[in-house]
């Protein structure tokens, strides 16, 4: 079930009519009602992963018991491989196979074997809630409806954000505040992400992205100069606009997630990229792969590097079993690392060293992007080769040049945007604001092309 | 911009800096939250007719699919009276331009 769909809209309706009129009669069946929500909502992809997801998250609750507070660490090991494994086995079985025992020489049977929506997110979410029990940074939770509703919760459930067990499960300790619901903060993070991806990554994606990336030989170079930098436009109004929307349906429900994205195209480092972009995945590749798994920046200086490029690495193939993927992260480790010998992760002073830095810097971002998109290295190859053919470059348009420019734009309107136009819309009377909410919705559905493509991140 | 519960156990938020956990302002209770919503519907019913009875004749067939489809038609044709998919169409496609 898609946000930007009339059968979305439908569930959505239902959830919070049920959600808000138990909290108000019966706050102690909501958490059972939210449940069966998240259940609904993704038994419209699978009802066998339904109790795949149900089983993960009694094994989160129940390992949480055990190594809860410093106790048992082999517990904690045994929860994390557990979690590990079930996302290793549906992520990387068939590239094992045929990618090592295959080329070894021996049998390797091709599994039949789809990816559940959402396996990385609620796996990575259950791994943070055992380390975080176990080293007493989150309390340990003795309801195991609590740990399901925190795992399952639908908004973040097929692409995020992570959000930490510190952070969520509180909230589930008393009903939501049923008098302060931000209806206009969650309506712009909404209308603003169905923007982004109905309008703005939706288009760039079937008018030229898609075509370019599937065939480069069949296009010019222009073609294939805006098909990258349209990729790179394209992945973050599709990925941002899941986040915020995500965000925005929890504030509907009385839930807070953390801020996901801010302005990455705006970073003057890689460094600043990372603490901009996909904020929840790199907080916690930061948290539990660099610090507390590799050690950090204290072990030296040549320790640090490695540990930069092997968390990037292992975060590239996280989003799957390709060398695409691996070289993407290879590239953004390198940067790191070279940014960091540089000096890199001071603050330029001057308006030519900011701009100077933000251009390389978006520019590493969108070169490594494209091996992101590319299905293959072949694909890469084909792209580089197509800049210097002599095709006519005939895909590109105005009106793509100008939504990816659109894109890049509004990394560089004021970063308090959303409290501006909050603080506006508060002075309205409810029945307006629907109105103005309703209207700008079906300004955009209007606006972009019809159909909705599935949101980028679904497949990770 | 700041998300102090990502901070490391026992770190204290910067002072003054903003973070997206402040209280929201523009705030309202659920009944009016759901007014809010309700007429986001209203609106979404009216400005997409069209795609509602597209979805009414995909429905599998089932006991009540027919009446679906019904009230679907009346209210897509009650619309169509008063000229509103119709003044929506040619937005869409002034919207297209450069497509």
């Amino acid at each position: 079930m898609l946000f930007p769909t009339g059968i979305f809209a439908i569930f959505f309706g239902a959830v919070f009519l049920g959600h808000w009129t138990l909290v108000r009669v019966r706050p102690s069946l909501d958490r059972w009602f939210l449940l069966a929500a998240n259940l609904v909502f993704y038994a419209f992809w699978s009802v066998e992963f339904c109790a795949a997801l149900i089983a993960v998250g009694l094994w989160t609750w129940g390992v949480g018991l055990v190594a809860a507070r410093g106790r048992s660490r082999p517990a904690l090991w045994v929860g994390v491989a557990g979690a590990l494994g079930w996302l290793f086995y549906f992520k990387y079985a068939n590239f094992f196979l045929q990618e090592i025992v295959a080329r070894l020489g021996f049998p390797a049977p091709l599994l039949d074997v789809v990816l559940p929506v959402g396996i990385s997110f609620y796996c990575f979410q259950a791994i943070s809630y055992m380390v975080d029990v176990h080293a007493n940074d989150a309390e340990v939770e003795t309801n195991p409806l609590n740990v399901l509703v925190y795992l399952t919760f639908f908004p973040h459930l097929a692409a995020g954000p992570i959000v930490r067990a510190a952070h969520f499960l509180p909230q589930l300790a008393v009903p939501p505040d049923r008098f302060r619901i931000p209806v206009a903060m969650a309506g712009i993070l909404i209308l603003g992400g169905l923007f982004k991806k109905m309008v703005i990554a939706n288009e760039l994606a079937t008018g030229i992205v898609d075509p370019v990336f599937r065939d480069p030989t069949a296009y010019g170079a222009w073609d294939i100069v805006l098909a990258c930098y349209g990729y790179t436009i394209q992945i973050f109004c599709d990925f941002s606009a899941y986040s915020d929307m995500a965000i925005g349906f929890a504030a509907l429900l009385g839930f807070h997630f953390p801020k996901n994205f801010d302005q990455p195209f705006r970073a003057v480092s890689l460094a600043d990229f990372w603490r901009r972009w996909h904020i929840s995945l790199s907080t916690w590749l930061r948290d539990y792969l660099y610090i507390r798994t590799l050690g950090g920046n204290r072990r030296g200086e040549a320790r640090t590097r490695f540990n930069l490029m092997a968390t990037m690495v292992l975060g590239g193939i996280w989003h799957g079993a390709n060398w695409t993927f691996l070289l993407w992260g290879a590239i953004h480790g390198a940067a790191l690392a070279v940014e960091r010998m540089l000096g890199g992760r001071a603050q330029p002073r001057t308006k030519g060293a900011i701009f100077l830095r933000w251009f390389i810097t978006f520019h590493v971002v969108m070169l490594a992007f494209v091996l992101f998109r590319a299905p293959n290295l072949g694909i890469v190859a084909s792209l580089a080769a197509g800049l210097a053919g002599g095709l006519p470059s005939e895909a590109v348009t105005w009106r793509l040049t100008a939504l990816a420019a659109l894109g890049l734009a509004i990394h560089f309107l004021p970063p308090d945007l959303r409290e501006r136009i909050e603080e506006r819309l508060r002075r309205l009377p409810p029945a307006v604001l629907g109105t103005v909410m309703g209207l700008a919705l079906l300004a955009i559905l209007l606006a972009g092309p019809e159909g909705v493509a599935p949101f980028i991140y679904f497949q990770f | 911009m700041q998300q102090p519960w990502l901070n490391p156990p026992g770190t204290e938020p910067k002072r003054g800096v903003a973070d997206d956990f402040s209280p929201a302002t523009a705030t309202m209770n659920w009944r009016l939250a759901g007014l809010v919503l309700a007429v986001v519907w209203l609106i979404l019913l009216a400005g997409r007719s069209e795609a509602i009875v597209d979805a009414a004749y995909g429905l599998p067939v089932a006991p009540g699919t027919e009446t679906i489809i019904a009230v679907a038609d009346a209210w897509n044709d009650a619309l169509s009276a008063i000229g509103i998919p119709q003044a929506l169409g040619a937005v869409r496609e002034t919207l297209a331009t450069g497509r």
